[in-house]
C-alpha cells in the first residue's frame, strides 16, 4: 500500500475544488462540471488497478 | 527525486505562463479600445474642425497615440500618401491587415474598424460626425463587452493555467 | 512650356486612366488643356480646340475601341482629388471645383443637394473636368504699358474676357510684374493685395503661393471678395487690390469701397465685350468710367489675344484689328 497514492487523490481533489470553484465564479458551470467528471476519470483510472488487486484478492479469499 | 522535483516545477510555471499569456488578452482589450476611441476623438477634432485631409490627420494624431495605434495611423498616412491605393478603404484596410492582426483586439473589433474606414473621407462634415458618433456608440458596446470579459476572464485564466500544471505534476508524479 | 504641367495632374488621375494620359505623345501633352471624365462616356481630352479621345494604347479614333469611363473611375478620381478628405473640400465642392496642387482647377458636376436655397453640396459627382493652369511669364508684358500710369501709380483697370482666354494668367502675370517692379517703365514695385477667391491665381495649398505672384503680394486665400477687400484694406495696407472675377453686387460694392479707400483696382469679368460689362445689373454700381483701362481679351490669334483696351471714356486706346490706329491714339493719349 503506497500511501503516495492517497496524497495524489487528495492534491487533486482539491485542485479540482479549487477549479471548478474559479469556473463557477467566472459563469461557466458546464465546464466546471466537465473539469469534475473529468477529476473523476483521472482518479478512477489512478486506482482501477488498485480495485483490480482488491477485487482479485477478495476472489483467492473465496476461493480457496 | 530532485529531477522530478524541477520537472515538476517547469511543468508548473509553463503552464502558469501559459495562463497568464491568456489573461493578458483580456487585460489589454479594452485598453487598446480605450485608446482608439481617444485617438478617434482626436482624428474627429481634425476632421470637423481642422478640415485637415486625412494622410495629415492620420499622422498628427500617431503623434499622439500610444503604441499600437501609433504604429497603425502612421502605417495609414504612409499608405494614403504612397499613392498605391485608390481608396482611403484599402490603405485602411492594409493597415489593419498589417498592424492589427497580432494585438489583443478580437475579429468583430478589427471588423467594426474596417467598417469604419469604408465611410472615413467619403463625405462632408456632417455625415462624418454622424458616422463618428454611431461608432463611439459602437465602440462602447464593444468596450463594455471588453470589460465584462475581462472581469470574467482574465483572473480565470490566469488561475486555470497554474491548477492546470499543478493537476499534471500531481497525475504524472 | 512644357509636358509638366499635365504631369502634375496625373497624380489626380485613376490609375488606368493615367497609363493612357501618359502614352500620348509629346505635343499632344503639352497642349492639353482639359481632361474630361464623364461616366459612361469615353475618356476624352482638350487641348488648342481640338478634341481628342483616349483608349487603352493612347489616342484612339475608332468609336468601338474608346475608353468608357466607369462609376469606380469617378469615384476613385474624386478621392484622389480630394486627399482621400471628401469633409476638406466641401467648400469648394459647394462651389463647383476643386483646386489641387499647382493651381489646376477640377470642376465637379454631379447631383445637387440644396439646402435652404443654398447649394449644400454636390452629391453623386458624375463628371469632372480637370483643367490645367497654366503659369505664363511675360504673359503680360504687352498691357503693363498700358496699366502704368506714372511710375508712382496705376490705372483702375477691368479685364473683360471670356472663359478660356488666359484671363487668369493674364492677371497673375500682371500682379507679379506690378508687384516685382518694372525697370523699363521706372516703375517702383507696388504692395498688392491678392483677394484669391477661387484661388486659382496664386494656387495656394497651406497658404503657401504655389505660383509667383511677386515679393509684394500679400494674398488672401479662399476668401470671399467682398469680405477679403475690406479686410485687406484694413489689416495689410495695400497700393494695389486684385481680385479675379467679380460679379456679385457686394463685390460691385467692395470694389467701390476701395477705390474710394484710394486704393488701385485691378480685377476681371466675365464677358465678350465692353457691353456686355454695362449689362450686368448686379455691378450697375461700377459705372464704366470707374475704371480707367478696360481690355478685352479674345483667341482671335490664340489664347490670350489682347483684342482691346478702353481708356475711362471708353474711347479705344489699342486694337489688334487696326494697329496704326492704336499706334496713334496712344501718341495721342500720351
Amino acid at each position: 500500500m503506497d500511501i503516495n497514492l492517497v496524497f495524489r487523490i487528495a492534491g487533486l481533489g482539491i485542485i479540482i475544488a479549487i477549479l471548478n470553484m474559479v469556473l463557477i465564479k467566472s459563469g461557466r458551470e458546464e465546464v466546471a462540471m466537465m473539469t469534475t467528471l473529468v477529476g473523476v476519470v483521472i482518479i478512477c483510472i489512478m486506482v482501477v488497478s488498485l480495485i483490480s488487486k482488491l477485487f482479485d484478492s477478495v476472489k483467492t479469499m473465496l476461493m480457496f | 527525486m530532485l529531477l522530478k522535483l524541477i520537472g515538476g516545477i517547469f511543468i508548473i510555471t509553463a503552464c502558469g505562463l501559459f495562463g497568464i499569456a491568456a489573461s493578458n488578452k483580456y487585460r489589454g482589450r479594452p485598453r487598446e479600445l480605450r485608446n482608439l476611441r481617444s485617438s478617434l476623438q482626436m482624428l474627429e477634432t481634425e476632421i470637423i474642425y481642422g478640415a485637415t485631409p486625412l494622410p495629415n490627420a492620420f499622422n498628427n494624431i500617431a503623434d499622439k497615440s500610444c503604441k499600437v495605434w501609433y504604429d497603425f495611423f502612421k502605417l495609414a498616412s504612409i499608405n494614403l500618401n504612397s499613392g498605391i491605393y485608390y481608396s482611403v478603404k484599402e490603405a485602411w484596410d492594409s493597415a489593419i491587415e498589417e498592424k492589427l492582426k497580432n494585438t489583443n483586439l478580437n475579429k468583430p473589433d478589427i471588423e467594426l474598424l474596417g467598417q469604419f474606414g469604408n465611410i472615413l473621407g467619403n463625405s462632408d462634415c456632417e455625415d462624418q460626425l454622424k458616422h463618428f458618433k454611431l461608432f463611439y456608440k459602437q465602440l462602447e458596446q464593444q468596450e463594455d463587452a471588453a470589460v465584462e470579459d475581462k472581469k470574467k476572464n482574465e483572473k480565470l485564466y490566469r488561475s486555470l493555467g497554474f491548477l492546470l500544471g499543478l493537476a499534471v505534476f500531481i497525475i504524472l508524479v | 512650356m512644357n509636358a509638366g504641367y499635365i504631369n502634375d495632374l496625373l497624380k489626380y488621375v485613376p490609375s488606368n486612366l493615367r497609363g493612357m494620359l501618359e502614352k500620348l505623345p509629346d505635343n499632344i501633352k503639352t497642349h492639353v488643356e482639359e481632361i474630361r471624365l464623364r461616366i459612361g462616356r469615353p475618356f476624352m481630352i482638350g487641348g488648342c480646340g481640338k478634341e481628342y479621345f483616349l483608349g487603352r494604347n493612347g489616342l484612339e479614333s475608332v468609336s468601338s475601341q474608346m475608353y468608357i469611363v466607369t462609376e469606380e473611375d469617378i469615384k476613385s478620381a474624386v478621392q484622389l482629388i480630394s486627399n482621400f478628405s471628401l469633409y476638406s473640400v466641401e467648400d469648394e465642392i459647394r462651389n463647383g471645383y476643386i483646386t489641387v496642387n499647382g493651381g489646376h482647377r477640377i470642376g465637379l458636376s454631379g447631383r445637387v443637394v440644396i439646402d435652404n436655397n443654398k447649394v449644400r453640396t454636390i452629391k453623386d459627382i458624375s463628371f469632372l473636368n480637370y483643367r490645367i493652369a497654366k503659369q505664363i511669364i511675360g504673359a503680360a508684358n504687352k498691357i503693363a504699358g498700358y496699366i502704368i500710369r506714372s511710375p508712382d501709380t496705376v490705372y483702375n483697370t477691368l479685364i473683360i474676357s471670356p472663359p478660356q482666354c488666359g484671363k487668369t494668367t493674364l492677371l497673375r502675370d500682371l500682379i507679379r510684374q506690378l508687384s516685382n517692379g518694372l525697370k523699363e517703365y521706372n516703375f517702383q514695385g507696388k504692395k498688392i493685395g491678392l483677394i484669391d477667391e477661387r484661388n486659382e491665381i496664386a494656387a495656394c495649398s497651406f497658404g503657401r503661393p504655389r505660383n509667383d505672384v511677386g515679393i509684394r503680394t500679400d494674398v488672401m486665400d479662399s476668401c470671399p471678395k467682398a469680405e477679403g477687400i475690406i479686410m485687406m484694406i484694413r489689416s495689410m495696407s495695400p497700393e494695389i487690390i486684385a481680385t479675379d472675377e467679380i460679379g456679385r453686387r457686394e463685390d460691385a460694392e467692395a470694389i467701390l469701397d476701395a477705390i474710394n479707400a484710394g486704393v488701385k483696382v485691378i480685377t476681371t469679368i466675365h464677358g465678350n465685350d465692353l457691353e456686355d460689362f454695362l449689362r450686368k445689373n448686379s455691378l450697375e454700381k461700377l459705372s464704366k468710367d470707374l475704371f480707367e483701362r478696360i481690355i478685352i481679351l479674345s483667341r482671335k490669334k490664340g489664347v490670350g489675344t489682347i483684342d482691346k483696351i478702353y481708356d475711362k471714356e471708353a474711347n479705344l486706346i489699342f486694337s489688334i484689328d487696326d494697329k496704326i490706329n492704336n499706334l496713334q491714339n496712344k501718341q495721342i493719349s500720351s
